[in-house]
Formats: C-alpha cells, structure tokens, sequence
C-alpha cells in the first residue's frame, strides 16, 4: 500500500532547542503507526508541525503523494488531518453537537443542529456508541469525551487521525474499547498516529513503530516480534531495567490508619475510608484521576478537613491537626502537581531545599538563617539525588521536569521519613528518571518505612505495590493483596463497580 | 427547563399585571401604569448596555470599564445632537463613535497587548470621567437643542392606511388607540406611551439573545470565553471574535449612555452614576444571556422607580435614603446570587496563541 503521509527531513528549530532534527516518517495508509519517544523527544512539536500549530524550519509535507504546507488546524482538518489531544478540545460548558459543529466553515449562519445531531449519533452508532447530542460535554465521562472527540474528527472528514497520548486518562476496559474502535477504523481504510510512552499498549495495537530520540527519529519497526526492552532502549538510548527489584515483603506495625473518613474537599470529598498502611509496605491507590486521591492526601497531610472519622498516625490521633504537626511525625508529601505545593519556581534550590525545615535548629538560630549549613546539605542532596545543575543557586523553576522532581523527591526522602506520600511521582518524566524514583521508593519500603503511592497509571501500582486500594468517587471499593491483583477485576473497580 | 423558568415569571407578572388593570381601583391602576412606564425608560439603558456586556463577557473579555464608556457615549451624544440641530438619530451616532474608540483602547490593552483586564477597565472609568468633565466644562456654554425621539403614537400615526385607526389626535400631538379599549384602556396606554427606540431597543435584545444561542456566530462568541485554545485548534479566530465583541459592546455602552442624555434632555457630570456597573452586574444576575439581563435590569430599574411611586404615594421619606435603593437592590441581588451561575470559563484570561 502506498503511504498516506511523508515526513521528510523536518527541522525545527526554537531558540536555542532544536526540536526536530531531520525526522523522518512515513506512515502506509490503513495502519496504526505508533510514535514513540522520552519527553521532549520531540513528539509533540512533529505533530504539531502536521497539525499546522507550528511551521517546520525546513522540510517537506507529502499527504496522498503530493506536497502540502499546513499553515494552521483549519488547513489539516481540511485535507483530512485530525487530532485528538491529550488535552481535550472540547468545551464542557456547550453541548455534544455544539461541540462537533463548532468552528465548521460549512455552517450555515443560523445553525441546524438538528441535522447534524441525526447524522452524528447515526456516526455513532456504526462504532456502537450511543451519543446524546444535546447532552453538555462537562456530563460525560472522560472515557465518553475522548469517543466524542475521535467521533467529531471522522464526522469533519478525517482520513488521518493523530491519538496524543489517548490511554493516559482512561480505565483499562476503556482501553479496550478505544482499541477496537481504533481496529474498525483501521478496517475501514483510516490511518492513525498513536502517541503513546506504553510500551505493552503500542506492541498490542500498532503495526509499525517509529521512535524518536533527542529530536531525531530512528528508522522505524514493525511492532511484531520488537520486545518491550528492545523498544525502551531505542528511546532512552541504553539498556533500562523495565523490572524493579524488591526484597521481600515484611510488613511491620501500622504507621497511618484512616478510620471512616469523611472530608467536604475542595477537590472532591472522601466517602468513608479506612486504610491501613504498615511499615515495609508500598500502599498503591489505584483509580481513575479526580476519583478523591487528591481528597485522600489532602485529609492525611492536614490539607483539608477530616468532617468526620479518625487518622492515626503511629497510634497517635492526628486528626485535623495542622500540616506541620503532621509533617513533624516524619511524615513527608512528594505533591502531584510540585509547581504548585512541591517547590518554588522562582526560589533557588538551596531555598526549595529548606522549605519544610527551615524553622527548626540547626537552619536558624534566633531567626537567623545558617546559610552554611543549608548549603551543605544542599549540595550533599543534590549530589546523592543526581540533580543535575550547575549549582544550588539555580532557580527552581530552571532546572527540567526530572531534576525538579528529583531536588523534591532528595528533600523529602533526606528527612528520614516514617511515612512517605508519593503523589504520581513520574508523571511527566522520562524512563531513565522514572527508572530512578522508582527505586529511590522501593529502597524506602526496603529499609522497613512505609510508601502511599497514589498513581494514575496501572502499571506502576501493579508493579511497585505490595497492596492495592481502588478509589472511585470517593470511596475506596476494595483493598487486595499482591496474589490477587488483577487487571480485569482492578478494572472494574476503577470504574466504579463493587467486588 | 433554565430559560423555562424565566418565561413562567414572566407570564406570572403579566397576569398579575391584567388582574390589577382589570379590577384595581382607579389610583392604584394609575399609581402601577407610572410605575411600569418608568421603570421601562429607566431599565432600558442598562438592558442595552448589558446586553453589549453578555457578549464581551461570552467571549471571555470582562470590561469594568463600561460605566466611562457609557459616559464617554453621553456625552458625545449631547455634543453630537447639538451640532445636527437636535437631532437624536445623528447625536447618539457621534455618541456611538467615541465609545467606539474608548472599546478599541480598550482592546488593544486586554486582547492584543494582553494587560489585566481589570485594572485597565478601572482606568478606562478614571480616564472617562476625567476627560468627559474637561470636555463638558469647555463646551457647556454651547447653546444646545436636545430633541427626543418620536413616540410610537406618532410614529404610528404616519404610516399610511392603519395610522389613523392605531392612533387617536391628541391636545399635544397623537395618542394610541388604546384608550379606546374599556377598563383597561388608560391602564395600557400609560405603559405603551414610550418613544419608538424602547419599541427597537427590546426587540433587538431579544433578537441578541436569537443570535447569541442559535447561530454559528454567537456559538464563536460563547466558544470563545470557555476554551479559546479548543477554538483556535478547530480554526477560529480568536482574536478577531473578542474583538470584535468588545467593539459591539463599546457601540452598544455608547448607546446606552446617548439614551439617557436623551431621557433628561442634558448632560451633567458623571451623569451616569454608576448605571455602567449596574450593567455589569445585570449581565451576572441575568446569567449572561441578553434576555435574562433585560429581565435583571428591569428589577433594578424597579428599585430607582420605586421612588416615584414612594413620592407620588405620598409617603415622606429622606431622598438620600430613596437615592440608596437602586445600589443595594443591586448589591442584595449580586450577594445572593454570585457563584450560582456558570461563569465563562475563560472569563479574563488574556489568550495567547503559541
């Protein structure tokens, strides 16, 4: 088969990076082509380029053979170029066919939506989803908005459709069902670019795989017979250990015990939860985001208030207490957003280094800080954390994603935590930092100390837990041991439905 | 079932209102009709002023500066209707043009240069008021001639073949045939007895409201303040539809300051005392849809009419006091209304293309 796309020798140049250095990628029509890569591979800025968000610096565009410039979305859309974004482009606040018609050139000044609306759920029903057209987009499940997304592209006429990051939000049996409509639009002679930095997903659903590496591309391969390792190594560059060693598990006494929890929340409230999480143990909580592990971390770190029940931590009721009085336990919090509760973009690393401890003796005596000191330490966490910067007067804000979260995770663990909260601690990191965490907290859980590991993504809960606790709305709808973790049984308590 | 609700109070206060003109008294019948009467003339200002802000607001620009447009809008239009003569037609269209060019400051600020839209709307309030009193004290001397429009009657009264059966020679000019109508005659024809723009001015907020919900341009202009990136990604402009936004809304502030110059026949200063903010805040308590802040703006014209019902009733009260009403009806309104309504969700968030 001939292919639907050719990107030949693309560069991008922004100042002072050079994103895209002569890529190269041809995608055959009618396949499911995986574009793999690190962050800041230079994924996203390609199919930016293709989307016509950004103009290439050089290079060549062939779609159907002949040579296009895409000089905005509206030029893609109208060669038959659809995306759908990790982000979703749809505005919760308007309805379903709004939402589709929106933007359209074909509009008629009044809009008929009544016709569009016949013609979308028919669109529907051909990949067996029933839509409500006039159902606002904000009443929809996630899993629900992504199918309408992907729908709204083929009803504007894509040929071409690029999936960033698709799975990242969504329930593994909603992975499924996004994979067979992905199989019937491949059926029917669509073309699709999956984005995607899962390994097991892109080996299971594509056919050919193209990887990019520090913004070059390396020539692609069909996804039968790559392994999972192979595949790792193209992007990082170098052998990875995909499998975490652990020692043997040896839980210990309790070290925080929820009991019939209730909080109001301001991101969500939490619905009677008990937990139990002992020493030597990785505690995962599993679930689909904005299912209350905000709410859970928020009521154990003193964020927001317990309305009702119980949190001990070693035996000692911390109910409600303030958030220092809770850290002062040898509690210690890796946040999930860390520009927003884990560091200070624009302090420097030695200043994020105190932000926990700087009240106490030796950081300052008589009000005075002990800048020796400080920078001591600094320096030492910074060595024994790899954090890789010049030096520890760099701004926060300066260093990459990675070592970020590498200064937060060194000033969290250097406190010698009992109790350590790790909420989605890789979420935006590359394997090799990934790689790094990952042990970092499985040698916590090692040395005999407790970890709650809140995660969106399944993998890491099923590898690094000992235990798994399902949240859904707020709730917890189950907490199993290690014998019966299960894909399919996880699954369905993500989403909703008891065991 | 949200824009059912409004319809049912509607029909409520219209049977209401029959019931009174059918079998009240004949004082309270006229006390209510002066009541109506007023705070139509009195709401439609602000209803038109809103109704331009509905808009900015859908498409996520929040312009405080409303109420020194609004007075910009005035005062250009006293000037204007002076230099045609008196005429109305041409002076609010000199009053349009200058609010015009305080909407185009305003956007190049908050759209293209993308400054805080708040702290540019208050100086927009400072720079108006300062420049409108400059300007007024150099041309009050000016002999001016400010004609109102026409009334319906009269209007009416012209139109060949069903002119003479509408309406009926009266000792000042014509009056509506609707005195003819027994009982309830007076009662209506006190309330229908405006001038031709309040008959335009409602139409056009409802047909605001058609535009805003039922065609591709108001589904841009509501797209535009919720996600203007989802916007740009399916090929709209979101620049140009904020834009333009701000520049209909300027026209319409400007508008809505020329009526009430108009309304009172000269300008003093700061004649709009507050009303562009009262705008601002019909536009929240008529949840953002042109109709709804008609609805919004009749309630706060209420409470200034109420004055005159409270003199012509009689009562002795401080006018200071009666001064008040119409600023904490508004104020009580907001209070109990804030964060019950869906907020665009883009609401002064400068946009910036990557």
């Amino acid at each position: 088969m001939a292919p639907i796309l050719e990107m030949k020798n693309i560069v991008k140049q922004f100042p002072g990076v050079l994103a895209n250095d002569n890529v190269n990628l041809t995608v055959e029509k009618g396949s499911i082509h995986a574009l793999m890569g690190e962050n800041g591979a230079g994924k996203s800025t390609l199919m930016n380029i293709l989307y016509g968000l950004y103009a290439p610096s050089s290079g060549q565009i062939l779609f159907n053979g002949q040579e296009i410039q895409i000089t905005s979305p509206k030029h893609a859309i109208e060669h038959g170029i659809g995306m759908v974004h990790q982000h979703f482009m749809l505005i919760p606040a308007l309805s379903v066919i709004e939402n589709v018609v929106l933007g359209r050139p074909e509009n008629k000044k009044v809009l008929d939506l009544k016709n569009d609306a016949e013609a979308f759920v028919a669109l529907g029903a051909r990949y067996n989803m029933k839509i409500e057209p006039y159902e606002l987009i904000a009443d929809l499940t996630v899993g629900q908005q992504q199918r309408v997304e992907i729908l709204k592209s083929i009803y504007r006429g894509a040929e071409l459709l690029i999936l960033d990051e698709p799975t990242a939000v969504l329930t593994p049996q909603e992975v499924t069902e996004l994979f067979k409509i992905m199989n019937q639009l491949k059926e029917e002679g669509k073309t699709i670019i999956f984005i995607s930095h899962k390994l097991k997903e892109v080996l299971t659903i594509c056919d050919t795989i193209t990887v990019l590496r520090l913004g070059k591309s390396q020539p692609s391969v069909p996804s039968a017979g790559t392994t999972r390792e192979e595949l790792a190594e193209m992007m990082v560059g170098r052998k990875v250990f995909l499998n975490v060693d652990k020692g043997p598990y040896k839980p210990g006494d309790s070290v925080l015990r929820m009991e019939n929890v209730f909080t109001k929340g301001i991101h969500g409230a939490l619905n009677d939860v008990s937990l139990d999480i002992r020493k030597g143990e990785i505690m995962g909580i599993a679930g689909v985001d904005g299912n209350g592990q905000d709410a859970l971390i928020e009521s154990i770190t003193g964020l927001d208030k317990v309305t009702k029940g119980h949190i001990f931590i070693k035996g000692k009721d911390m109910t409600n207490s303030t958030p220092r009085d809770i850290l002062e336990q040898k509690v210690s919090h890796i946040p999930a957003d860390r520009h927003k509760r884990g560091m200070v973009s624009t302090m420097s690393i030695k200043e994020n280094m105190i932000l926990i401890s700087y009240y106490k003796e030796p950081y300052q005596k008589f009000g005075f800080l002990n800048w020796k000191f400080i920078e001591e330490q600094s320096e030492e966490i910074v060595k024994r954390f790899k954090v890789k910067t010049p030096n520890i007067q760099e701004l926060g804000g300066k260093l990459s994603g990675g070592n970020q979260q590498k200064m937060v995770l060194g000033r969290e663990l250097s406190r010698d935590p009992d109790l350590c909260i790790a909420a989605h601690p890789v979420r935006g990191l590359d394997i090799g930092a990934t790689e790094y965490v990952h042990e970092c907290l499985v040698a916590e859980r090692d040395k005999g100390n407790a970890v709650l590991l809140v995660s969106t993504e399944l993998d890491e809960v099923l590898t690094l837990a000992d235990r798994i606790a399902v949240m859904y709305e707020g709730r917890i709808m189950g907490i199993l041991n290690k014998e019966d973790f299960d894909i399919t049984r996880i699954g369905m308590m993500m989403a909703g439905q008891n065991q | 079932m949200k824009q059912k609700k409004g319809l049912i109070i509607g029909i409520i206060v219209l049977v209401v209102l029959l019931a009174v003109g059918l079998f009240a008294p004949d004082n309270i019948k006229n006390t209510l009709a002066s009541f109506i009467a007023q705070d139509l003339r009195i709401a439609l200002p602000l209803a038109l002023a809103a109704a331009g802000l509905v808009y900015e607001q859908r498409s996520g620009i929040l312009n405080l500066g409303a109420e020194g447009m609004m007075l910009t809008g005035a005062l250009f239009t006293w000037i204007g209707t002076s230099l045609f003569g008196g005429n109305p037609w041409l002076g609010i269209l000199v009053g349009m043009s200058s609010s015009l060019l305080m909407a185009l400051l305003f956007g190049f600020l908050v759209i293209t240069l993308r400054s805080n839209q708040t702290v540019i709307g208050i100086s927009i309030n400072i720079l108006a008021l300062g420049l409108t009193s400059t300007i007024y004290r150099v041309v009050q001397s000016m002999n001016i001639t400010v004609n109102a429009f026409p009334s319906i009657s009269d209007v009416l009264s012209k139109i060949p073949g069903i002119g003479g059966f509408l309406t009926n020679p009266a000792p000042n000019g014509t009056e509506l045939a609707l005195t003819e109508i027994p009982v309830i005659g007076n009662f209506l024809t006190t309330i229908f007895s405006q001038n031709i723009m309040m008959y335009i001015g409602i139409g056009f907020i409802f047909l605001l409201n058609y535009v805003l919900f039922k065609t591709d341009l108001g589904l841009k202009v509501r797209a535009v303040g919720e996600y203007p990136k989802a916007c740009d990604t399916t090929g709209i402009n979101v620049f140009k539809i904020r834009y333009g936004s701000v520049l209909f809304s300027g026209l319409l502030t400007g508008f809505a300051g020329g009526l009430l110059v108009l309304d009172i026949k000269t300008f003093v200063e700061n004649v709009t005392a507050g009303k562009g903010f009262i705008a601002v805040a019909a536009v929240i308590f008529g949840k953002y849809t042109p109709v709804g802040a008609f609805g919004a703006s009749l309630v706060f014209g209420g409470a200034q009419a109420v004055q005159y019902l409270i003199q012509a009733v009689g009562l002795k009260a401080p006018s200071d006091l009666m001064n008040m009403i119409p600023y904490l009806v508004t104020v009580i309104a907001l209070a109990g209304f804030i964060g019950k309504t869906h907020v665009p969700a883009a609401l002064t968030v400068p946009y910036t293309k990557e």
